[in-house]
């Protein structure tokens, strides 16, 4: 490859460095200027820059066949070309006789400001001078030329004019720029081409590029112009509004869009416009589903090249999934929250049940006393009966507070929901006035669940209750349905814990107020009442909440100002596992854990000492009993590795539990024990468990509590059976 | 004049069932805990005893093994408001190990006096 050729592929070479053989086609030249001395008779050379022979036609037999084939006058020959071709300023001619006497006359030759060459006129005699013979022989004689045909060449040597010199000169200048500056010009030309070539492989390497990029982003990209048609829609795009290339392409945002969301899209877009400047705004997008969906829009104006307004492209960012992610975090928070709460009035309820029912006990009792001594009829006999029917309602709401307290240990049984629901009405229609008509829909084929039929009872009833109080005034229909919900809701699909796949549904419906929506984040709240004093505890709401959640179930309402409430109480089903597990354990029994480890029990109280080593019996454990604290120590002293757990009470005379338990982990420090307390006892669990001790437990011991705190205790959840 | 004595720890409960049972003309002697109540049995030996289950000191369970063990035909009514747990589990405990008769707190004046007037007849 030539170097012009390699310069004109290769962006980074100069241009500016190429000689003038890289630029004029030399042989081409060289045959026209062969053909032009045998025109006119004149020789002539194109040089480079360093004296390198481009062109030479007109070769004189004394240079060739003499001069140059002597080394000496070779010599003078060169010296010749080389100082002929430096120095020459552009435009002008130097002459210059050579050393071996003839005449030779060069002129450069520049092309885009850069000298490049030159162009030599010689070998020849000007006509009006008289040749040196003396000189030419005396040359023969010093380098051997045969002297007679030297001098023969000298007579062929041409003889010009001055003016025919200054004329040929000339032309020759001029033809060697003309061809020159072509040829460069050609060089110029190819090289803008290619680099065009290269530009156009490159924009389309670009368009693959970005066509690639639309196609597979997942997110809906489009363009519009300024009239507001579509003109590009990646692929994303058509899959999210569910249509096709040739419907969306050419097509305004009025045709794509419902009219009040393409009325705000035009308007967005024309606002876009106006001023220029990038927008990123929230709204809605209907999607191929029909669905409404959230959506965050970015847009832009597109421009062309001259910044000239042509359009506006745009994306859409789906954020449905965001949104509902949020929503449900909201709703899981709010759920955390009520539990928490729930979780503790249960702890509060137990300590405030105890105070408060000897405090009514004090109020009530002296109430009674002193309304027996009152005349019948008197005004203090009245209002004590009025204290007595305020004592009995804050009894009644202990009671509530005890049940709710409860619930944690509420006995569940697999149960036929529809029977309790059916009593729950019976009891209802006997209770209700007749201004509240009973809707019962109870199918009697609904899925058994597991659950404390008391509970169902009590929310049933106090759904029910609430429902009646919404009515009272106008009267109305309590609708209570029942029915297998094979497929719940999505919503509530991921709240359920356990395995179930069927769900039961209880709905409460009534024809009431409504709950008014500025209390309905209140309802759930334990103590939240709309009722007048003395008509409701505030707790009714509160229970059947923290029931239904105890079950894994959902609680959910609707409800209209002035057209009622419907209360929808959704509860897993007993799965095939559960209902195999209730068929064969039909027994309670035989779900307490057992053992059948050695146990060293210690008590003082004989009564208590029989019950317990007969209920730890029962369980299959091996117990020695001992009704002393330091006769328990003298027996563990003397075999510490011949008990599995120590069971020991605290009150006991000499020592009590705590300090036995101390002593006892001296000699085996990782001995399991568990220690029993009275309520009243200054010893917590916290205390116990600083004293090494694993176990804590309140008397009277429950069978089931204390079978299942040995098996944790020793650290074998699984029961020898 | 038939002896009772009343283990309880709440003043204002213990105070109303003293006047309740001094005006239906029985004599009162009062404990306020467990270990108290159990030295006053000592020292008056009353004809019928009422306890409260959780207290201070010496809980009411306990009391009612002490007092069964000392008199094993002793008159006992154990009474309760609950604690951690329902009443009724801890009065029917109270029953096993030996009170005649139980009673959930508040409960109304007549009722106990028939209680007691049950077990002095």
């Amino acid at each position: 490859m030539s170097k012009a050729t390699i310069l004109v592929v290769e962006p980074d070479g100069d241009i500016e460095t190429l000689q003038l053989g890289d630029i004029i086609d030399a042989p081409a030249l060289q045959t026209m200027m062969e053909d032009f001395h045998r025109l006119t008779g004149f020789g002539i050379g194109i040089l480079d820059t360093e004296g390198k022979i481009l062109v030479g036609v007109g070769w004189q037999e004394i240079c060739t066949e003499f001069h140059r084939r002597h080394p000496d006058t070779l010599q003078n020959c060169l010296v010749n070309d080389v100082t002929l071709n430096s120095d020459i300023p552009i435009g002008t001619v130097k002459a210059y006789r050579c050393k071996n006497n003839l005449w030779d006359l060069m002129t450069p030759i520049e092309i885009g400001g850069h000298h490049v060459g030159n162009v030599c006129l010689g070998q020849f005699f000007y006509d009006d001078e008289t040749v040196d013979y003396d000189f030419f022989r005396s040359q023969a004689k010093k380098y051997g030329f045969d002297e007679a045909a030297y001098l023969a060449a000298l007579d062929r040597v041409p003889r010009w004019s001055r003016d025919k010199v200054a004329a040929a000169m000339a032309f020759y200048t001029g033809l060697s720029r003309l061809i020159s500056t072509l040829s460069y010009n050609t060089v110029k030309l190819s090289r803008t081409l290619i680099e065009k070539d290269t530009a156009l492989q490159q924009l389309e390497e670009n368009k693959s590029f970005q066509t690639s990029l639309l196609e597979n982003i997942p997110i809906p990209v489009f363009s519009k112009d300024t009239a507001g048609r579509y003109l590009v829609c990646n692929s994303a795009y058509k899959n999210f509004y569910g249509k096709t290339t040739e419907q969306i392409l050419g097509a305004d945002t009025f045709a794509l869009h419902p009219p009040e969301l393409a009325q705000f899209y035009h308007n967005k877009d024309d606002e876009l416009f106006r001023t220029g400047r990038p927008q990123v705004y929230e709204t809605k997008f209907l999607n191929f589903r029909g669905e409404l969906c959230d959506g965050i829009a970015h847009t832009a104006l597109l421009t062309d090249t001259d910044g000239i307004t042509t359009g506006l492209v745009g994306a859409i960012l789906d954020i449905s999934e965001r949104n509902r992610a949020a929503e449900d975090k909201k709703k899981l928070q709010f759920q955390l929250m009520q539990a928490q709460k729930m979780e503790a009035i249960g702890t509060l309820a137990g300590g405030i049940a105890h105070d408060f029912n000897n405090i009514l006990g004090a109020i009530l009792g002296y109430a009674e006393m002193v309304r027996e001594d009152s005349p019948v009829g008197s005004t203090t006999a009245r209002d004590l009966d009025q204290i007595l029917q305020a004592g009995n309602r804050a009894k009644d709401l202990v009671k509530q507070i005890l049940t709710f307290s409860r619930q944690a240990i509420a006995e569940r049984i697999p149960l036929q929901p529809a029977s309790i629901i059916k009593e729950t009405i019976k009891l209802l229609r006997a209770s209700l006035p007749t201004t509240i008509t009973i809707l019962p829909a109870i199918d009697p084929a609904t899925a058994p669940i597991l659950a404390d039929p008391i509970q169902i009872h009590q929310l049933t009833m106090n759904l029910c209750t609430n429902a009646f109080h919404a009515m009272e005034e106008r009267g109305g229909t309590l609708s209570i349905s029942l029915t297998n919900v094979d497929t719940p809701r999505q919503e509530q699909l991921g709240r359920f814990g356990g395995p179930a796949e069927k769900f039961i549904r209880l709905s409460i419906k009534d024809t009431g107020t409504g709950i008014p929506p500025e209390i309905r984040e209140k309802i759930f709240d334990p103590y939240f009442t709309t009722k007048e004093i003395g008509k409701g505890t505030g707790m009714g709401l509160a229970i059947v909440h923290g029931i239904v959640s105890s079950y894994g179930g959902t609680l959910t309402y609707d409800s209209q100002p002035d057209q009622g409430t419907t209360f929808h109480i959704t509860l897993p089903a007993l799965t095939e596992l559960e209902k195999l597990a209730a068929d064969t354990a039909a027994d309670q029994e035989t779900k307490i854990p057992r053992g059948g480890e050695h146990i060293l029990f210690i008590d003082d109280e004989e009564i208590l000492v029989d019950m317990t080593r007969t209920m730890l019996e029962r369980l299959g454990y091996h117990v020695t009993v001992r009704n002393s604290s330091l006769e328990a120590l003298t027996v563990f002293q003397n075999q510490p590795d011949a008990y599995d757990l120590v069971i020991t009470d605290q009150t006991m005379p000499g020592m009590t539990g705590i300090d036995l338990a101390r002593r006892m982990l001296q000699i085996r420090p990782n001995l399991p024990i568990i220690l029993c307390t009275g309520y009243s006892s200054l010893i917590t669990e916290d205390k116990t468990k600083a004293a090494g001790i694993k176990g804590f437990a309140l008397k009277p011991l429950a069978k089931k509590n204390i079978a299942g705190l040995i098996r944790k205790v020793l650290g074998k959840p699984d029961s020898v059976k | 004049m038939k002896n009772i004595l009343v283990i309880e720890d709440n003043e204002n409960m213990l105070s109303m069932m003293n006047d309740l049972l001094s005006r239906s003309e029985y004599h009162v002697i009062s404990a306020t805990d467990g270990v108290a109540g159990l030295k006053a049995y000592r020292t008056a030996k009353p004809d019928l005893v009422i306890t409260d289950i959780i207290m201070p000191n010496k809980e009411g369970l306990e009391v009612i093994m002490d007092l069964v063990k000392e008199t094993p035909r002793l008159k006992i009514i154990a009474m309760s408001g609950g604690g951690i747990m329902e009443p009724r589990t801890y009065l029917s405990l109270a029953e096993k190990l030996g009170a005649d008769e139980i009673i959930e707190k508040p409960f109304r004046p007549a009722d106990l006096l028939a209680l007691v007037a049950k077990l002095l007849a």
